[in-house]
């Protein structure tokens, strides 16, 4: 009688017999290293526990786990990824900032499910994982800067954390302001990312936004 | 005399007809080995189950090492490939003008990676927990009124000052500093901050510095 190794599902034959082990060479054949695959086509239905899966058209690669109900879960070991996004808009005293962005140039496995849609027009996160936030915010004031403060930065699930903002304290001048600012951050899925600016001080000010939204590494 | 098992895998090489029911011993060998040895967190498997370059992967984790042998030792030692580690330290308090290296409070459960105040800091400095490729960033919001004066956020690494951030002339409250750096640090590595200032006042502050690994190093 035959029964299966544990993880790879290699066919045991009972002790001195031969039986079906020839069918073994095509398995060991189909997951010897890794297994290879498409983001269309995805990973084989006879994945085993703990398989390693490469997408040979994105290079994004997991391990796939039994999820203890027939099925498997994918727990990436590396997903390049990169979204660079902009918008500029009209901002008043005393209001915050509308969000939402227009991708630039070239994404890295960037598509719409990372979307967020209206209202908020953000970015929701796909895949846990510490990423890199990377945040130009440009604001030109029309005329003079009275007393007051810009607030600037992340704003995480509407959320603005003190980390993720950068004060600034201008009167008397009619200077634009630029910030960089660029923080690492443990995004979970779901997770919504905006840029977050106030403004406090200047009765009408253009605001131009830029986003490059990175993966550092993803997180199991 | 001809070889009856595989180098590296010990499994049975057989040529004669009679003897190829020893093939069934081989199938278990190839399946506890197949791309990778999966272990529980934390769980280092005897020398007698590695051999030189097997991968042991963490099944919760997400970490995943090479077996190395070390050849003053003979022992196997792990070559990191992939750990995921990240660790936010915080301050919350008074701002305390004089020089010299301060400590973190607490840190940021959220954001923790592989990681734990317990065993990645260390009298309240974070410890660099393996050689690698680090981001290391920064953040410190400042309240108070410091006109004509300055401000610096310092940078510890074991001890030393090595990096800062200055603001002058600031007119009044509310100013944030943020600093991001790439930097090689070893195992270990003990880092922590401070403040400095020229003058003025300053009431109250916060501190934030996070700790990201980008690529272990051997």
């Amino acid at each position: 009688m035959s029964t299966l190794t544990p993880k790879a599902s290699y066919t045991l034959d009972a002790a001195g017999t031969i039986g079906v082990q020839h069918s073994n060479w095509d398995r060991a054949d189909q997951i010897a290293g890794l297994i290879y695959t498409t983001k269309a086509v995805g990973p084989p239905a006879n994945a085993y526990n703990g398989c390693v899966v490469v997408e040979k058209d994105t290079g994004i690669s997991y391990r796939m786990f039994d999820n203890g109900a027939g099925g498997f879960n994918k727990k990436y070991i590396n997903y390049p990824f990169i979204y660079y996004g902009e918008n500029s808009y009209g901002l008043g005293v005393g209001t915050q900032g509308v969000n939402g962005w227009s991708q630039v140039g070239d994404q890295v496995n960037y598509d719409d499910t990372w979307k967020e849609g209206a209202p908020g027009n953000g970015i929701k996160v796909q895949v846990k994982g510490l990423y890199m936030l990377g945040l130009h915010i440009y604001v030109t004031p029309n005329g003079v800067w009275p007393a007051g403060n810009v607030d600037m930065g992340y704003y995480i699930n509407k959320t603005l954390n003190p980390k993720h903002h950068v004060f600034f304290e201008q009167s008397g001048y009619p200077f634009s302001l630029n910030i960089h600012l660029s923080v690492v951050e443990l995004l979970n899925v779901g997770d919504i990312i905006n840029a977050y600016v106030y403004n406090n001080a200047i009765p009408l000010c253009t605001v131009n936004q830029k986003i490059r939204f990175s993966m550092i590494k993803p997180v199991w | 005399m001809a070889r009856s098992s595989t180098d590296r895998l010990k499994l049975f090489i057989e040529s004669d007809d009679e003897l190829i029911d020893q093939f069934e011993y081989n199938w278990p060998i190839l399946d506890k080995y197949s791309d990778s040895l999966l272990v529980d967190d934390g769980v280092t498997p005897p020398d007698s189950d590695l051999y030189e370059g097997c991968l042991v992967a963490e099944k919760t984790s997400g970490k995943l090492w090479m077996a190395v042998k070390d050849p003053s030792t003979g022992l196997f030692v792990k070559s990191w490939v992939s750990y995921p580690f990240n660790a936010v330290g915080y301050y919350y308090g008074a701002f305390d003008p004089v020089g010299g290296e301060k400590v973190f409070t607490g840190d940021i459960t959220a954001q923790r990676v592989n990681s734990t105040f317990a065993t990645d800091f260390s009298g309240g400095k974070m410890k660099v927990p393996i050689n690698g490729i680090y981001h290391w960033w920064m953040m410190s919001d400042v309240a108070g009124t410091v006109s004509n004066a300055r401000i610096s956020l310092q940078g510890w690494i074991n001890g030393a000052f090595v990096t800062d951030l200055t603001h002058s002339g600031q007119p009044s409250a509310n100013t944030s500093y943020h600093s991001i750096e790439t930097q090689y640090f070893k195992a270990g590595d003990l880092l922590s901050w401070a403040w400095w200032r020229s003058g003025g006042s300053v009431s109250a502050a916060s501190v934030y510095m996070g700790l990201t690994l980008v690529s272990p190093v051997m």
